[in-house]
């Protein structure tokens, strides 16, 4: 199960999600993430804990998108947050 | 696409391309509105020249510096940390990448036009002549006191 990294952050700027490092995450990343609204839901699932797999569910159902989709989607954005150095090993 | 990952690009380009900037801020010359590294600010593009006790986020050199202005000259503005007594003069606004637009206390989002920041501002300047006579006092106690250690 991947789970964020402690200091990567969720913050909502005049109805934008971003994610930024605050603690000792932020004496090595400086930059901000913009996230959709996709994005942002796996975001707080992943920082909630929650499988992939779960997550996934509930984005089909809210987007009314098929599970395969949907379980895509989750995979890709959990490769590009495990590239950008935010999972915790 | 669930992202757009920015992390190798500067304040400058961040601010140009969104329009916004976000992230925490490290050091204390803003304490203790700014705590380090576990408070977050919010930085817009200034619309014109700044106002007393805005919060302009400027460069120095190759320092990125978030402090307030406590006096508008015609051509520049002067600035000092919150947490700051030594007052920097001179700051134009060719230097100002943009202003402070909001910020969130741990996780708590703070408007800058609550009644509890512009309290916070009134009361925090008005109290800088007390602070600067403390800072200067505990300064010298310690010059005093490392001196008396070398001696004994």
């Amino acid at each position: 199960m991947a789970r964020i990294k402690d200091g990567f952050v969720l913050r909502e700027v005049a109805g934008q999600a971003v994610v930024i490092a605050t603690g000792e995450a932020s004496e090595g990343f400086h930059g901000m993430v913009k996230l959709n609204g996709t994005g942002k839901r796996i975001w707080q699932g992943l920082t909630e804990g929650r499988t992939d797999d779960d997550i996934a569910r509930d984005l089909a159902q809210e987007y009314g998108v098929s599970p395969e989709r949907a379980a895509a989607d989750v995979r890709e954005f959990v490769e590009q947050v495990r590239e950008a150095g935010f999972l915790a090993s | 696409m669930t992202g757009q990952f920015e992390g190798a690009l500067g304040i400058e380009d961040v601010l140009a391309r969104e329009g916004v900037y976000v992230g925490a801020t490290a050091g204390v010359s803003m304490w203790p509105l700014l705590r380090h590294r576990r408070d977050t600010v919010v930085v817009e593009p200034c619309a014109g020249r700044l106002r007393v006790h805005d919060v302009p986020l400027y460069r120095r050199g190759d320092a990125y510096v978030l402090h307030r202005i406590v006096e508008v000259r015609p051509d520049s503005y002067v600035i000092c940390g919150d947490n700051c007594v030594e007052k920097e003069r001179g700051v134009t606004d060719e230097q100002i990448l943009g202003v402070l637009a909001g910020l969130y206390r741990d996780d708590r989002p703070v408007s800058l036009d609550s009644r509890a920041y512009r309290a916070y501002v009134r009361a925090w300047c008005a109290l800088y002549p007390v602070r600067r006579i403390w800072k200067r006092a505990r300064a010298k106690a310690a010059r005093a006191l490392r001196s008396a250690k070398r001696r004994a």
